[in-house]
C-alpha cells in the first residue's frame, strides 16, 4: 500500500518522476521471492526505528515475502555486538550513524555488498570504494532559524556573525558531533578548513558569548523560548521542531551541508546475506528514499531520487553536501576540544 | 503584688488544658502548683515563662502586663525538671550564660558566679561539664543558673523529681532557705503533696486545668474545698449520707452505714442533700462503747506502723473506714471485734454527691 | 575470610569475640572490596602509567595547566556554594519540622524529599523552563524590578548551583532533622529564659550541639555536589565545566582513560582533604562537649 501511494505521488510530481521510472524495473528485478525467510537488522530505536520500519522494511517484506525485524541498539553498541558475534552473526545486517562501518571493515567483520544493484549509482563518498558499506541516507546539517524572527533565510555560516543576530544565537558544544562540524564549516567559510582550523576558532570567538548547548534535547526549549533565532543543526531535528509546532526553518548553507552518513552493512557470515543485500538495495530505491525524506527530512543518498518540490525545498540534495575529511578531523579532535574548552567555553 | 495571673486559659484542640486560672503572689512568696500528672501545671508555668502564649487571660509581673512578651524579655528564672543544662558548656559557663546575655560586666560576672557557686556548694566543679556531675550537682547548677540573674520570679518545674528520696528532702529544704534568703517570688510545680507542703507558702491544688483550692498547707489539709482536694492530699475516708435535719444548732446527717452526725451549720452548704462526709483517719477515735457522732463496725485489718497504727473497719453498709490510733493502743484491737468510731465534727468536711 | 570465620567460630568452645563482628561484616566488606576498593585502586593505577611506563605525566599535565586549576577551583566552588546554600536553607526547615508537634511533621518531611524521587534528567528539564532568558525566574525578577534585563541562568554555573542545591537540600534536611530531633527543646527554652532571643538560642545552643549532623549533612551534600554529572551537564551546558563533566568528556569523548583517572584521583584527594579540614574545624568549635 505504501509503495502504491509513493509511486503515485512520485508520478504526479512530474518530470522528476520520469527520470526515475526506468529504474524501477532494475529494482524490481531484485525483488526475489524470500517467502519464509527472515532478516534481522540493528536499528536506531525509538520513533526513528519505527519510521524506518514502515517506510522501508515493511514494503520490502511485502514485495519479497521476507520478515524483517530491527533490534534497537546504539551504533557503538551495535559495533560491539557485531564484534562479539564475529564468525557466527545472529544479526544479518547493521545500520550505523557514527562511522562504525570503517572499523567494521578494517576488522573484517563485514562482507562486500555483492547483490546491491544500485550501489554504483551512489556517489563515491557515500559508499565504500570496495563495496563494503553504503550510506542509504544522509542526515544533512545546516542552519535552523526562526522563520518569524528571520525573514530572509540565512545562506552561509558567515551569517552567524551578523550583528543583527547578536544575542539570539545558540550553537552546540564541541563534544556534540555537530559542534565539531560547525567549527570546521566556520573555518571553511572564513578561508580555512580541516587542515587550518584557525579561522574557525577566530570566528567562533566572536560569538563565544552566545548560548552554547550540549544536547539535541535542548533544541525545543531553545527555540521555544523565543529569544534564540538561529542554530546550526540538522534537517531531521528541524523537521521534528516544525512538527511540534515551532516556526523553524532549515537552510542549506552555501558552503555545503556537512552530513552524517546512515550506513548499512552485511555481517560477515550472515545467514541471510542475500535477503540483507536485497533489503539494502531496496533502501537505495528512490521511492524508499523519498519516504524517508518525507518522514524524517533525511537526505536521499541516491542522486537519482528526485524529491517533490515541497520536500526539495527543505531537504538538501546530495549534491549540496559538504565532504568533510573525517579522518583529519578525528586526528585533531582531542586537541580542538582542549582548545575549545579554553578559548570558547570560558 | 509581684506577680498576678488573671483568668489564664489554654486549650490543645478540644482539650481545655488550663481554664480560668488566677492567683497572685507577694514578694518573697512561694506557691506550689500541686496536682496529678496532666492537670496543666507545666502548661501554666510555661505560660508564665512565655513559651506558651495564653489565648485568654493576663500575666502581670511587678505590675507590668507581660502576656505578650517573648521569654527572653520576661526576666524569669527557670529550673527544668531535667535541668536542661547546656551540655557543651562548663558549670561556670552555664551559670554565666544569663549574665552574658544581660551584658553584665566581666568583673561583676565573676563575683556573682562565685557567690552562686559558693551558695549552692558547687566549689571545685566550675570547670566540669554537666555529664561529669551527679544528679544533685546538676540540679544545683540549674538552680544557680536561674538565680544568678536575680529574676523577678523563679519558676521551678518538678525540680526534685529526678533526685532520690533522701536527697529530695534536703535539697527542698536548702532551696527554701535560699529562696527565703533572697526573697525570691517563686512558682513551684510538683505532683508530690509532701514536697509542696514542706516548701511552699501557698498551695494551689490543680485538677483538669483549674485550681480546685488555693490556700496554706493547713487550709487545704484540714479544710479541703472539694472532694478532689481531700482525696489528693493526705488520706481520707468518705462516707455516704444525706441531710436529715437542719436546725439553728446544727445539721444532722444520717449515714448510709448507720449512725447520725450532727455538724455545725457552717459545714454543710444549704443546698446540699445527698452528701459525702470526709474525715481523715487521725480524726477518727475508736472506743468500745457507742458515743455521739459515732458509727459502729467490725475491725478487719490492723496495720501497725510503730508510732501509729491504721485500723480498717467494715461498716454495715459495706463501706470501709480507716482510723488512726496510737501504735501502743493497736494491740487491744483484734480483727472481727466490734468497735465504735467517733468522727470529730470539727474535722469533718461535707461535699455534695 | 568468611569461611575462616565460620571455621574458627565453630571449632572453639568459646569463639573469640572478634569473630562474630567479622562474620557479620564479611559480606558487606567483601562487596565493598570487590566493587569499590578494587576498581578505585585500579583506576589510580591507570593514572600512573603513560604509554606503558610508570609516569606522573598525567598529573603534571593537570597541575601545570592553569585551565585545570580553574576547573578544580570551579568544582570546589560549586561544592562549597551548594553546601552553604543547603545549610542555610536546610537548617530552618529541618529545625521547624523537628520542633513541630503536629502529626503533619512526618508528612512534611516526606514532602521535602520529593525532589530525590525525580530523576536528574527530568528535573533538569524543569529547570530549563525556569532558567532560560525568557523563563519563569527571569520574568519574575523582571516583573519585581530586581533586574532590568532578561537574565539567563541556563548554561551558567549559578544555574547549576541553584539546581544542585535544590536537589541536595532534602539530604541536608533529613540529616539535620534527625540531629535536631535528638536535642532537647528545653535547652533552647533555658537559653531563652536566660535572655537569649530565639535565633540566638538556636545559634548558641542547638547548632553548637549539632556539629555531627552539620558535618555529616555538609559532607554528604558537598561530595554529591562535586561529583554530580547530570545536572552540570544538562543545566550548565558547555560553560559550567566541572571535574565530573570533564572526566566524562575525557573518558567517553576523548578516550583518554589515564588522564580521566588522574582527574578522578585528584578530585578524590581534594574531597578527602576538604572533608578532613571541615570536620576538624567544626569539631574544634564544639570541642567542649567531647571532653567528657
Ligand atoms: N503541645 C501540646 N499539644 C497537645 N497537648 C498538650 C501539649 N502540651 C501538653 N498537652 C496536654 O495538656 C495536658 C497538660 O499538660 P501539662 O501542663 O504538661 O501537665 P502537667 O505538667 O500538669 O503534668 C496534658 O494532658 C498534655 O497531654
Ligand atoms: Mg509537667
Amino acid at each position: 500500500m505504501g509503495l502504491d501511494r509513493v509511486s503515485r505521488r512520485q508520478f504526479v510530481s512530474g518530470l522528476a518522476a520520469l527520470g526515475s521510472l526506468p529504474l524501477l524495473p532494475t529494482g524490481a528485478a531484485a525483488a526475489q521471492d524470500f517467502a519464509g525467510r527472515s532478516l534481522i537488522s540493528s536499528g536506531f530505536g525509538g520513533s526513528t526505528m519505527d519510521i524506518i520500519q514502515k517506510a522501508v522494511f515493511d514494503p520490502f517484506d511485502k514485495a519479497t515475502g521476507a520478515r524483517s525485524t530491527q533490534v534497537p541498539m546504539q551504533s557503538a553498541a551495535a559495533l560491539a555486538r557485531l564484534k562479539s558475534e564475529a564468525g557466527n552473526p545472529q544479526i544479518d545486517m547493521y545500520q550505523f550513524s557514527g562511522g562504525q562501518e570503517d572499523v567494521a571493515k578494517k576488522e573484517g567483520l563485514i562482507q562486500p555488498l555483492t547483490a546491491v544493484s544500485q550501489l554504483d549509482d551512489i556517489p563515491v563518498g557515500l559508499r565504500d570504494p570496495d563495496g563494503s558499506w553504503v550510506a542509504w541516507a544522509v542526515i544533512a546539517e545546516g542552519i535552523l532559524y526562526r522563520k518569524d524572527k528571520i525573514k530572509e533565510p540565512p545562506r552561509s555560516y558567515r551569517d552567524f556573525l551578523k550583528p543583527e543576530y547578536k544575542g539570539h544565537i545558540a550553537f552546540p558544544a564541541i563534544t556534540n558531533g555537530y559542534g565539531v562540524d560547525f567549527l570546521v564549516m566556520l573555518a571553511r567559510a572564513f578561508g580555512g578548513g580541516e587542515d587550518n582550523i584557525e579561522p574557525g576558532f577566530e570566528a567562533m570567538k566572536k560569538i563565544k558569548g552566545e548560548t552554547i548547548f550540549k544536547a539535541a534535547s535542548d533544541l525545543p526549549s531553545l527555540f521555544g523560548q523565543g529569544d534564540i533565532w538561529i542554530i546550526p543543526y540538522d534537517s531531521g531535528n528541524a523537521f521534528k521542531l516544525q512538527t511540534s509546532g515551532l516556526p523553524v526553518g532549515f537552510a542549506t548553507p552555501e558552503e555545503g551541508s556537512p552530513a552524517v552518513n546512515i550506513t548499512a552493512v552485511v555481517a560477515k557470515g550472515a545467514k541471510n546475506a542475500d535477503v540483507a543485500n536485497a533489503a539494502i538495495d531496496y533502501m537505495l530505491r528512490p521511492e524508499a528514499q523519498i519516504e524517508i525524506a518525507r518522514q524524517m527530512r533525511w537526505t536521499a543518498s541516491n542522486p537519482k531520487t528526485k524529491l517533490p518540490a515541497d520536500l526539495a525545498a527543505e531537504v538538501p540534495d546530495v549534491s549540496q553536501l559538504a565532504k568533510l575529511n573525517r579522518a583529519l578531523i578525528n586526528e585533531q579532535r582531542a586537541q580542538w576540544i582542549e582548545r575549545w574548552n579554553r578559548e570558547i567555553a570560558r | 503584688m509581684e506577680i498576678e495571673l488573671r483568668n489564664l486559659a489554654k486549650a490543645y484542640g478540644a482539650v481545655q488544658v488550663v481554664n480560668d486560672l488566677s492567683f497572685s503572689l507577694d514578694k518573697g512568696e512561694m506557691i506550689a502548683l500541686l496536682g496529678p500528672s496532666g492537670c496543666g501545671k507545666t502548661t501554666t508555668l510555661r505560660m508564665v515563662a512565655g513559651f506558651i502564649k495564653p489565648p485568654a487571660g493576663e500575666i502581670l509581673l511587678r505590675g507590668r502586663d507581660v502576656t505578650g512578651l517573648p521569654p527572653h524579655k520576661r526576666d524569669t528564672g527557670l529550673v527544668f525538671q531535667n535541668y536542661a543544662l547546656f551540655p557543651h558548656m562548663t558549670v561556670a559557663e552555664n551559670i554565666a550564660f544569663g549574665l552574658v546575655r544581660r551584658g553584665v560586666p566581666r568583673d561583676e560576672q565573676k563575683v556573682r558566679i562565685a557567690a552562686m557557686i559558693d551558695k549552692l556548694k558547687l566549689t571545685g566543679l566550675e570547670g566540669r561539664y554537666p555529664k561529669q556531675l551527679s544528679g544533685g550537682q546538676q540540679q544545683r547548677v540549674a538552680v544557680a543558673r536561674a538565680l544568678v540573674i536575680n529574676p523577678a520570679i523563679l519558676l521551678l518545674d518538678e525540680p526534685f523529681s529526678n533526685l532520690d528520696a533522701k536527697l529530695r528532702e534536703s535539697t527542698g529544704i536548702e532551696l527554701r532557705r535560699i529562696q527565703r534568703e533572697l526573697g525570691l517570688t517563686s512558682i513551684f510545680v510538683t505532683h508530690d503533696q509532701s514536697e509542696a507542703m514542706a516548701i511552699a507558702d501557698k498551695i494551689a491544688v490543680m485538677n483538669g486545668g483549674i485550681i480546685e483550692q488555693l490556700g496554706s498547707a493547713t487550709e487545704i489539709y484540714e479544710a479541703p474545698a472539694t472532694r478532689f482536694v481531700a482525696e489528693f492530699i493526705g488520706k481520707a475516708n468518705f462516707l455516704n449520707g444525706f441531710v436529715a435535719e437542719r436546725s439553728a444548732s446544727g445539721v444532722a446527717i444520717d449515714l448510709e452505714s448507720d449512725g447520725r452526725l450532727v455538724l455545725p451549720a457552717a459545714k454543710v452548704r444549704p443546698e446540699l442533700r445527698d452528701v459525702e462526709v470526709m474525715i481523715r483517719p487521725e480524726n477518727v477515735a475508736l472506743s468500745a462503747s457507742p458515743t455521739e457522732n459515732a458509727v459502729a463496725g467490725v475491725v478487719e485489718v490492723v496495720s501497725y506502723q510503730g508510732a501509729t497504727a491504721h485500723v480498717i473497719m467494715r461498716l454495715p453498709g459495706g463501706q470501709s473506714l480507716i482510723a488512726e490510733c496510737r501504735g501502743r493502743d493497736a494491740g487491744a484491737l483484734k480483727p472481727g471485734e466490734r468497735v465504735h468510731a467517733t468522727l470529730d465534727p470539727q474535722f469533718v468536711a461535707v461535699f455534695g454527691r | 575470610m568468611t569461611a575462616a570465620g565460620v571455621m574458627t567460630a565453630g571449632k572453639g568452645a568459646a569463639p573469640s569475640r572478634i569473630f562474630v563482628p567479622v562474620l557479620i561484616f564479611a559480606p558487606c566488606l567483601l562487596v565493598y572490596l570487590v566493587f569499590f576498593v578494587w576498581p578505585q585502586l585500579s583506576l589510580l593505577a591507570v593514572s600512573a602509567f603513560d604509554r606503558g611506563q610508570v609516569s606522573a605525566a598525567h598529573y603534571i599535565r593537570f597541575f601545570s595547566d592553569e585551565y585545570y586549576w580553574e576547573l578544580l577551583g570551579r568544582t570546589l566552588f560549586l561544592g562549597v556554594s551548594v553546601t552553604l546554600i543547603t545549610l542555610i536553607l536546610g537548617v530552618p526547615v529541618a529545625y521547624v519540622i523537628a520542633r513541630m508537634r503536629s502529626r503533619y511533621a512526618a508528612l512534611l518531611l516526606v514532602l521535602t524529599t520529593f525532589p530525590l524521587l525525580v530523576s536528574a534528567v527530568v528535573r533538569s528539564f524543569g529547570w530549563m523552563v525556569l532558567f532560560f532568558r525568557d523563563g519563569v525566574v527571569s520574568n519574575l525578577l523582571l516583573a519585581l524590578g530586581l533586574i532590568d534585563q532578561p537574565m539567563q541562568l541556563m548554561y551558567t554555573l549559578t544555574g547549576v548551583i541553584i539546581a544542585l542545591a535544590q536537589v541536595l537540600l532534602p539530604l541536608m534536611v533529613l540529616t539535620l532533622h534527625g540531629v535536631f530531633k535528638s536535642i532537647d527543646p528545653d535547652l533552647e527554652h533555658a537559653a531563652m529564659s536566660l535572655g537569649a532571643p530565639p535565633w540566638l538560642a538556636l545559634w548558641l545552643v542547638t547548632l553548637r550541639l549539632a556539629p555531627g549532623g552539620i558535618i555529616a549533612g555538609s559532607l554528604l551534600v558537598f561530595s554529591l555536589a562535586i561529583s554530580a554529572f547530570a545536572t552540570p551537564a544538562l543545566v550548565g551546558g558547555a560553560r559550567a565545566n566541572v571535574m565530573a563533566t570533564t572526566i566524562y568528556e575525557q573518558t567517553i569523548e576523548l578516550l583518554d582513560w589515564p588522564f580521566a583517572s588522574a582527574l578522578s584521583a585528584i578530585l578524590l584527594v581534594f574531597v578527602l582533604l576538604i572533608s578532613l579540614l571541615y570536620a576538624k574545624a567544626l569539631d574544634r568549635r564544639s570541642a567542649g562537649e567531647a571532653a567528657s
